[in-house]
């Protein structure tokens, strides 16, 4: 039996184009592309890998962000989602992870009354900007859901419930969860494919309904800056790593001992 | 409209410095119409959907001002935060104490609840508090001392069968309940996968805000708010976290950004046993086994010392020469993601972006060319070693210790060096 899966994506500066300038050790942003966030791609094609599992499983994709996140939602659809959902609205604009994980949830409910019952809710283990790895747990609270976070495998899944493997520092944990639940998911877990014809065909024919706070029925006290308990307060450029010291020798030997005798020096050895 | 930001024309000198600092890339450059009196070819465009209204870009373009004899320019950024009152913001006074969550991770307490109890200490300090500690788990009260030991004046022991292994819901429900009961001021966890996973879980339950895989953290005596400063972008931008109105102030902590409480035998301190009643919890995870790593391999987001292969390294056999250092050392093995992508080791090594994010004490590598997403993972560690034929590679440009050659002939000489100084 089919299950209905929404993967919630984030699109984040193309981590490939950042690039430190050299001279004020600041970020160079120039002409920075957008992407999907890279956990995210593991999410959309963990979604798809289920649908092949379980026939009649239906994708569905969201994400909280400005006009032209569309872009990535469309993206994701060339990659195998079904469907996609974009919440935007200026009122959304400065987010923590908190009122970001409850907008999602409003729009997960959205989703649930206009399409049916969703089983599953795939995230990334965290974005390549926020960086936080909040958002996914958070919706899990906000859905009152169990959740599972740092997945490397589903090892099996139904309707009724998933067996997945999450990754520990010291080693695998096997769990079983029943659904509807959550899931953040890291890269070991698969090897995306890329989009292929038929996918982008589908990606430019797709209407994206545009939801904003009323159509979600979001209280407005919960969304956006407003609604954030934390706010970055600021923000700094650390002073710049000292170009360090470049240890010479003739041999492979001398340069050894040099070395040796500085991490000595700083009783690192 | 919550918020607004913007440029005035005429005050922008289209330096770029405003984009530099922005860290959620919400401001472009775009070529000026040209204006007779204005010499300047580019101009600042601040989107304002995309911005956080973090200050950022005020903070540099008034500094530039401060510095400039031309009082015509600079100060060209104007942001006013118009502030909605957030729900269910809550009476701060009535929460004390500064609490530390002491992880047990597969029956073992992990040392990091010393670097955080050594953290509260300080923190408690500033605000005259006390430090307690909460640890959770089946048969955990015998940590109790332990924690007292290094800085605890009050340990919560929530004991219960059910809670033998991390459990998502189960530690939110545990955790959340207590805080709710006894009103925490400061709540640190380590940014650990345990206490990322259900950190902001606790955080959203009990309506507070949380800050991620902070490095340092104060306390403001005038406000007595915790500032929690976090790398982000691999450590090229620093941001600081405030949670004004809720309580607990929420932070997970970077492990080994603070140095470990010594133990103090003899201290005394309160062991309070939580009443457990895990039949009122929801309980729809079934933990069903954990599967140790093979071998006695070091986990690299703890160790002090790490040894990292790149390209450089050629082939599974290329890490020998690193696994002998690494053994010398004391230290774990890590790599680059290139190293992982050739199969010549396990991702569970790879240190980076989309690997892990470490910072030990020294960190040697060899054979790696220093991507921005390789220094992602890294570049906080405290001192860098880098090995490379190439001497213009960004890592050995940016390590504490450079040095030019073939890392199989530099590898074993110091391994060799190590040992003979060890009397080996
Ligand atoms: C420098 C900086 C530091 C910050 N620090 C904090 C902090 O410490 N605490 C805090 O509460 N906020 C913080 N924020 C705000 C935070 O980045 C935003 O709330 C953001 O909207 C979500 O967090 P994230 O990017 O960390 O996502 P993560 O929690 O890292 O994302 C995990 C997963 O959630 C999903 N997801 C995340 N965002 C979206 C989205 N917009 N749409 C759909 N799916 C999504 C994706 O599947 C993603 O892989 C910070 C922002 C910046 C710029
Ligand atoms: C979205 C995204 C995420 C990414 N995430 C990560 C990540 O998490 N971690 C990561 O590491 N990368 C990541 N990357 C990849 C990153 O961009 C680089 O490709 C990668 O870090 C390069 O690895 P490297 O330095 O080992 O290889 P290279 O850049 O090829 O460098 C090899 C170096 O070895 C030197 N060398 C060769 N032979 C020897 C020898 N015998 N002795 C000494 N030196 C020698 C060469 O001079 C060269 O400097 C990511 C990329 C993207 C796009």
């Amino acid at each position: 039996m089919g299950i209905h899966i929404v993967v919630c994506i984030k699109q984040t500066p193309a981590t490939s184009n950042i690039q430190i300038d050299p001279v004020t050790g600041t970020l160079k942003r120039e002409g920075m592309a957008a992407a999907i966030n890279p956990f995210d791609e593991y999410g959309i094609e963990e979604a798809v890998r289920i649908k092949e599992r379980l026939p009649g499983t239906t994708v569905s994709v969201i994400t909280m962000g400005p006009p032209q996140a569309e872009e990535s939602l469309r993206e994701s659809i060339a990659r195998g989602a079904d469907q996609a959902f974009h919440l935007t609205s200026r009122a959304f604009a400065g987010a923590d992870t908190w009122a970001t994980s409850y907008t999602l949830f409003k729009g997960i409910q959205k989703i649930m009354k206009e399409k049916g019952p969703v089983h599953l809710v795939i995230c990334g283990k965290q974005t390549n900007d926020g960086d936080t790895g909040h958002v996914g747990p958070g919706i899990a609270a906000w859905l009152d859901w169990p959740n599972i976070a740092y997945v490397k495998k589903v090892e099996a899944i139904d309707d009724k419930k998933i067996v997945v493997q999450r990754m520990m520092e010291d080693g695998v944990d096997v769990l079983e969860m029943d659904l509807p639940a959550v899931i953040a998911v890291v890269k070991e877990i698969n090897e995306p494919r890329v989009a292929g014809l038929k996918g982008k065909m589908a990606a430019k024919k797709a209407v994206i309904p545009k939801w904003n706070e009323v159509d979600i029925e979001a209280d407005t006290k919960s969304i956006g800056l407003g609604g954030s308990p934390t706010v970055v307060s600021k923000s700094f450029n650390p002073p710049p790593r000292k170009g360090g010291v470049k240890i010479e020798g003739a041999t492979a030997q001398d340069k050894a001992k040099a070395l040796v005798d500085k991490l000595q020096e700083m009783k690192l050895i | 409209m919550p918020n607004s930001i913007f440029v005035t024309k005429n005050r922008c000198t289209g330096c770029t410095s405003c984009a530099k600092a922005c860290p959620v890339s919400c401001i472009d450059m775009v070529d000026r119409v040209k204006e007779a009196g204005i010499p300047w070819r580019k101009l600042a465009i601040i989107d304002e959907a995309k911005c956080i209204f973090c200050n950022a870009c005020v903070e540099v373009c008034d500094k530039l001002g401060e510095k400039s004899k031309n009082k015509d320019v600079f100060h060209a950024i104007t942001m006013v935060k118009e502030k909605v009152e957030g729900k269910n913001n809550v009476d701060v006074t009535l929460y004390k104490n500064v609490w530390i969550y002491a992880e047990m991770r597969h029956g073992t307490l992990i040392p990091t609840a010393f670097e955080l109890l050594g953290l509260a200490r300080t923190l408690a300090g500033t605000l005259g508090e006390q430090v307690a500690a909460v640890v959770i788990g089946k048969d955990v009260g015998q940590h109790a001392q332990e924690l007292i030991a290094h800085g605890a004046d009050i340990v919560y022991v929530i004991d219960h069968p059910s809670l033998e292994n991390f459990v998502d819901e189960l530690y939110t429900q545990a955790l959340t309940e207590l805080i709710l009961k006894e009103r925490p001021n400061k709540l640190l966890l380590p940014a650990s996968t345990i206490g990322r996973s259900f950190g902001s879980r606790v955080a959203i339950t009990a309506n507070t805000g949380i800050t991620a895989d902070a490095t340092e953290l104060a306390i403001d005596p005038a406000t007595r708010m915790l500032h929690a400063t976090r790398p982000s972008f691999g450590g090229n931008l620093m941001a600081t976290i405030l949670c004004e109105k809720h309580r607990p102030e929420m932070a997970t902590v970077r492990p080994m950004a603070f140095p470990r409480s010594p133990r103090v035998d003899g201290r005394t301190g309160k062991v309070v046993n939580v009443a457990v009643e895990a039949s009122k919890w929801k309980q729809r995870t079934r933990f069903v086994r954990f599967e140790a790593e093979k071998g006695q391999e070091q986990d690299i987001t703890a160790a002090e010392i790490i040894v990292a292969g790149g390209r450089g390294v050629g082939s599974e056999t290329g890490f020998k020469p690193l696994e002998d250092l690494a053994h010398a050392l004391k230290g774990a093995v890590g790599a680059s993601r290139a190293a992982v992508d050739a199969g010549w080791i396990p991702y569970r090594h790879q240190i980076g972006l989309t690997g892990r994010t470490v910072r030990p004490k020294l960190y040697v590598a060899a054979g790696i060319s220093g991507q921005i997403q390789h220094l992602a993972g890294m570049s906080s560690s405290e001192v860098i070693v880098s090995i490379n034929k190439d001497p213009e590679c960004a890592l050995n440009k940016m390590a504490t210790l450079s040095i030019e050659g073939d890392m199989f002939e530099v590898l074993p000489a110091i391994t060799a060096e190590i040992n003979k100084r060890r009397g080996h």
